[in-house]
């Protein structure tokens, strides 16, 4: 049997009936470069990306059993993937749900072109400076290109739930971004006002 | 939005995971396996010990 060919469910399942490590290790060749680069994106160090990729692969192969076919399987193991970082990034301020109602039914919120217009280095700096809780919605939505449908699915909460989030990490980073962009602006200017004062 | 147009995926690490993960997380695997295998011949071995024991030649239990 030529295990490259196989699905990632087939796969699974292979691994579950066999417990042959040839089935997992061709599920860790298939995504293991893209969860590495994903706890890459939360903290920046080799080691520590390579020893959460560690601990992600580890959980995978532990909870394998309750994997459900209603999903993707990239899309379970992105899950297990974010959540992993969330918890590890986590900060002690909790994600606040006041105000808002999550039940609410927000229309689809489509506007890619407002997410094109970012800058990569700047938004790359806003990342950073949101919470893990909404940078991984957001990188679930438009580095992954999951649906709605199945970002509730992995996070376990409702559409709606998932484009209120969505929305609300949206707002915080179009905020931090714009501050960061208008902080570079009024240094730029000072130093240009400077140069120009000398002349 | 296309690939290229996204800042989300032009901001992607492209980082590659060591090799040597590979086989310790296939090793950590075979180490867990071995490990619930041992116990569970020692505790099925142990409760048949027990089993047998407490049991006539039959197999019935003997009431003590």
């Amino acid at each position: 049997m030529n295990v490259k060919k196989l699905t990632d469910e087939q796969l699974v399942a292979h691994f579950i009936e066999t417990q042959k490590n040839l089935y997992f290790e061709q599920l860790y060749d298939r995504y293991s470069d893209k969860v590495y680069r994903k706890c890459l994106s939360f903290v920046k160090d080799d080691a520590k990306a390579e020893d959460f990729t560690h601990d992600i692969f580890m959980k995978l192969v532990l909870n394998l059993s309750s994997y459900k076919e209603t999903a993707k399987f990239s899309t379970w193991l992105y899950s297990i993937t974010y959540n992993y970082c969330i918890d590890q990034t986590r900060v002690s301020k909790k994600y606040s749900e006041v105000g808002l109602d999550e039940n609410y039914d927000l229309a689809d919120d489509d506007d890619d072109a407002e997410i094109a217009e970012l800058e990569a280095q700047q938004l790359n700096k806003a990342l950073k400076q949101i919470l893990p809780e909404e940078k991984s919605i957001l990188m679930m939505k438009y580095q992954d290109d999951l649906s709605i449908k199945e970002i509730s699915d992995s996070l376990d909460i409702s559409e709606s739930a998932v484009k209120m989030r969505l929305l609300r990490a949206k707002e915080k980073l179009r905020k931090v971004y714009l501050e960061g962009v208008l902080f570079w602006g009024v240094i730029i200017a000072k130093v240009a006002s400077l140069f120009f004062s000398q002349d | 939005m296309p690939d290229n147009e996204n800042p989300f995926k032009l901001i992607e690490p492209n980082g590659q995971v060591p090799e040597n993960l590979k086989k310790a997380l296939v090793s950590e695997i075979d180490t867990i396996r071995n490990t619930s295998t041992v116990i569970e011949l020692f505790v099925g071995n142990f409760i048949n010990a027990l089993t047998a024991s407490f049991s006539n030649g039959n197999g019935e239990v003997v009431e003590k």
